[in-house]
């Protein structure tokens, strides 16, 4: 593994990262959102497991390990509040979601 | 022989991204998710990350693409048409990301790295399971918590929402 081949994961983490900001910014549905959201996420795994390969202890693949879980507990929470957002108020795209409680 | 497999998850990723990207139809993200992160858990193999590989298939490939599909099912109205979304704040969001991007590979361009070679470690995860309990025991203990409150949340929050 040459420095060569760490420059085109990162490049490609790069790509993930502003594909996910691209998303988050633009869609209006919450569930493309957090596909977005996604997307961001795996793109700071792909950096840490790709300098995790140098170091003996493979810190970094434990810390995205850690992050994986931590994103499936996110989504989960994320769509359960959605849902509520949605029995609530018919309402699944961020724009129109200008109110919140029980109005 | 190992160019070809780069390529190929390459293709893979960049695919499922652009399908993200330019499609309407939320079912159809869902799954280019999939394969995206599929490519991804091969990138992870690439970098001598087997664990990490396996966890991505499992909780990633496995769990949060279904999720999504039942939040489509759930939180759209759904009568046999296709489920579409639009977007808003095109030319902000493009500036945005392209300078995001710009900046990141700049960074990444000046950046010398140094690597050292390190000989691959034959049992990794019975490395990586020692210091779990070892080095990283604290955020083990909290990610064991975070998991037990994430369930009873999502749990009692679809209970409200079931009982409307």
């Amino acid at each position: 593994m040459s420095e060569q081949m760490l420059t085109y994961y990162l490049y490609l983490a790069a790509f993930l990262f502003a594909s996910g900001t691209y998303i988050v910014l633009t869609r209006r549905s919450a569930i493309f959102v957090l596909i977005g959201v996604e997307l961001m996420l795996n793109g700071a795994n792909v950096v840490l497991a790709s300098f995790s390969q140098f170091d003996p202890a493979m810190n970094g693949q434990i810390f995205a390990i850690f992050a994986v879980v931590l994103t499936v507990c996110e989504v989960s929470i994320a769509l359960a509040i959605l849902l509520n957002i949605y029995r609530k108020s018919r309402v699944s795209n961020l724009d129109e979601l200008n109110q919140i409680g029980n109005t | 022989m190992i160019i070809t497999v780069q390529i190929f998850l390459l293709m893979m990723v960049l695919a499922g991204v652009g399908i993200i990207l330019f499609t309407r139809n939320i079912v159809h993200a869902a799954y280019a998710l999939c394969l995206t992160l599929l490519g991804i858990a091969g990138v992870y193999v690439l970098v001598m990350s087997e664990l990490l590989a396996v966890v991505q298939i499992m909780l990633y490939a496995g769990g949060v693409v279904i999720l999504l599909a039942f939040g489509v099912m759930m939180t759209n109205r759904l009568r046999g048409e296709k489920v579409l979304s639009g977007s808003n704040n095109k030319w902000i969001g493009r500036i945005i990301s392209v300078g995001v991007f710009a900046g990141l590979c700049y960074l990444i361009s000046i950046s010398p790295f140094q690597t050292t070679s390190v000989e691959k470690n034959e049992d990794q995860i019975a490395q990586i399971g020692v210091s779990f309990l070892t080095d990283h025991i604290v955020a083990f203990e909290l990610i064991a918590f975070v998991l037990l409150v994430a369930l009873v949340g999502a749990a009692y929050l679809a209970k409200n929402a079931a009982d409307e």
